[in-house]
């Protein structure tokens, strides 16, 4: 019971918040890291590399932990279409195509905003994206997803 | 005032349930940030298929196919354990569940002799103590490798893995490769499928660019026993970019010395024991070079192997009891497919042509098919194609009966 509890409160709270979720389009993104991650900005081929996980590592060698959301929520959809260029279908097959090519890890997967920012901010070397209007101090952000477009952070604008 | 009382008296009580149960919401968080934290340290999935088909035409008349007629078939049941044991650290395991051998035939191709299996055991585990029929599979390691991943420019590989090189053997399985039938020069191995060494590879990002090498070296084609310290070496590049199309250029190389050898006990300087004798050995320069190219719903993919093998005098392997000459031998296919709006629904038409002097069937061949994929969810696909093979010569009669016609049918899951 133990176990079952938060896992069913987690996913009542990711429905929730799954419906609730504005339109798409409307959605204002920001792609937040660890505080410790050497990285200020990063661009939209940067975050095609570290999301499809081509690129697993930091320039200074750390591992790169991805983080995600589940793929029926409306920020993954627009984070998966705007940043990679794929519908959920296209997200879907292409993870199961690196798997049977070469097996391998895919992003691991936050139910809410509110974990996804916890995750980040606690976690070293860690990536993910949360609602613009979501972000706290206790994560950097190094790019925004606005308007359909990738907008990498200037420099030396991070908290 | 008994009412006011008891609501004063209510309050605190409402406080500490608000509390508790803050402090439960609080500690339900942790223990999901923690869960979405973890990395199990082994991993589990797969794919598998399953279907119909049937193989008829000439080939079937020389006895190349086992059957025309229809048949139904497990085709993959593979099982991946990724194992993660600490950081850097990767092992990586396929195996294939299958019926074979049983029901399957062998060709020896130096006497040309079929020869078919029978697993049929009684089961002695049965109730009856045996009086029950039941026939034995067996696993196919697909691969098995350890992997040191310090850097993403370099890792280093050591096991038992697919050759690095093409589109077809990289893609692997039935829910990746865009085709249901392999590319002819998959059947004549003209780069071997698999190599069991140590790889050294990794990727370099020139955003959006990337560049990609493995470089291996290897116990070659007799990958289980190398017979001599020549070991077999190879790479492949391979430049990637995701704009303005998803676009992928490879090139891969291979060479290799391989060696047969036959003991038998007899006398050797004076004395009994055991003679070893070199049966066949050739030395071999492989190579390819592949197109991808994803934009929007098309998919192109494009492939040429090419391949030069040298027989040692005296030592050719033979076909059919002819020994084998030496040869260039030569493949290239083109395949395209586009994913309609409708249904998920992605018809696709392949041509191939391939080269190789085979001894009384043909030194050319030339492949048409067609295909049409359904993806019904992204894990469960379907795959048909339907085909022909045809053998021809430039120079002298072509031989008759050197044709082969297919058509199959797949449902895949992945898992």
């Amino acid at each position: 019971m133990r176990t079952v509890l938060p896992l069913l409160l987690v996913f009542a709270a990711a429905s929730h918040w799954a419906g609730a979720a504005t339109r798409a389009e409307d959605q204002r993104i920001a792609v937040i890291v660890h505080p410790s991650a050497p990285v200020s900005s990063l661009s939209h081929d940067d975050l095609v590399a570290i999301f499809t996980m081509s690129q697993r590592r930091w320039s200074n060698g750390d591992p790169i932990v991805v983080f995600n959301f589940n793929p029926a929520t409306s920020t993954r959809v627009y984070f998966d279409q705007v940043v990679l260029g794929m519908s959920p279908d296209q997200t879907a097959r292409f993870w199961i195509d690196r798997r049977i090519r070469d097996g391998g890890a895919s992003p691991h997967k936050a139910p809410t905003p509110a974990i996804m920012l916890k995750v980040i901010a606690a976690l070293a070397h860690s990536i993910g994206y949360v609602p613009e209007a979501q972000v706290s101090p206790t994560v950097r952000v190094v790019a925004r997803v606005i308007n359909g477009r990738v907008q990498p952070e200037k420099k030396g604008s991070e908290r | 005032m008994s009412t006011l009382a008891g609501a004063q008296d209510a309050q605190p009580k409402a406080d500490e349930t608000a509390a508790a149960s803050g402090e439960v919401a609080a500690l339900l968080e942790a223990e999901a940030v923690e869960a979405v934290q973890s990395t199990p340290p082994i991993r589990f999935y797969g794919f598998m298929d399953a279907g119909f088909q049937r193989a008829w035409g000439g080939f079937f008349k020389t006895g190349l196919s086992q059957s025309d007629a229809l048949n139904f078939v497990i085709g993959n049941i593979n099982l991946y354990m990724d194992i993660v044991p600490s950081p850097h650290w990767r092992g990586l395991v396929e195996l294939r569940f299958t019926t074979f051998p049983n029901g399957a035939e062998t060709l020896n191709p130096i006497t040309g002799q079929f020869v078919q299996h029978d697993t049929t055991v009684l089961d002695h585990t049965s109730s009856f103590g045996g009086f029950l029929n039941t026939q034995w599979g067996s696993l196919i390691l697909e691969r098995a490798h350890l992997d040191w991943e310090p850097r993403d420019e370099i890792k280093a590989r050591l096991g038992y893995f697919l050759t690095p090189y093409g589109i077809w053997n990289v893609d692997h399985g039935t829910p990746t490769r865009i085709m249901l039938t392999p590319p002819i020069f998959v059947a004549y191995g003209l780069i071997p499928e698999r190599q069991l060494g140590l790889d050294l590879y990794g990727t370099f990002h020139f955003t959006p660019w990337a560049l990609e090498y493995h470089l291996y070296v290897s116990n070659g084609r007799t990958s289980s026993v190398d017979y001599t310290d020549d070991k077999a070496i190879g790479g492949r590049v391979v430049l990637r970019t995701h704009r303005p199309v998803a676009l992928q250029l490879g090139a891969s190389l291979f060479y290799g010395k391989s060696a047969n050898v036959q003991k038998t006990i007899g006398m050797t300087e004076g004395m009994l024991g055991v003679v070893r004798n070199t049966t066949v050995a050739f030395e071999e320069l492989a190579g390819g070079a592949d197109v991808s190219l994803d934009a929007g719903s098309l998919r192109v993919r494009a492939e040429l192997v090419m391949n030069r093998t040298i027989y040692e005098p005296g030592k050719r392997a033979l076909f059919a009891g002819v020994p084998r000459v030496n040869h260039f031998s030569y493949d290239a296919y083109l395949m395209i497919a586009y994913q309609l709006p409708w249904f998920n629904i992605e018809p696709l038409i392949y041509g191939e042509i391939l080269h190789i002097p085979t001894p009384g069937v043909a030194e050319n061949f030339a492949g048409v098919s067609v295909g049409i994929n359904v993806y019904i969810t992204s894990n469960v696909i379907i795959r048909t194609q339907a085909g022909r093979a045809q053998g021809f010569n430039t120079q002298g009669e072509t031989p008759r009966n050197n044709s082969l016609n297919y058509a199959a049918f797949r449902l895949i899951f992945a898992f």
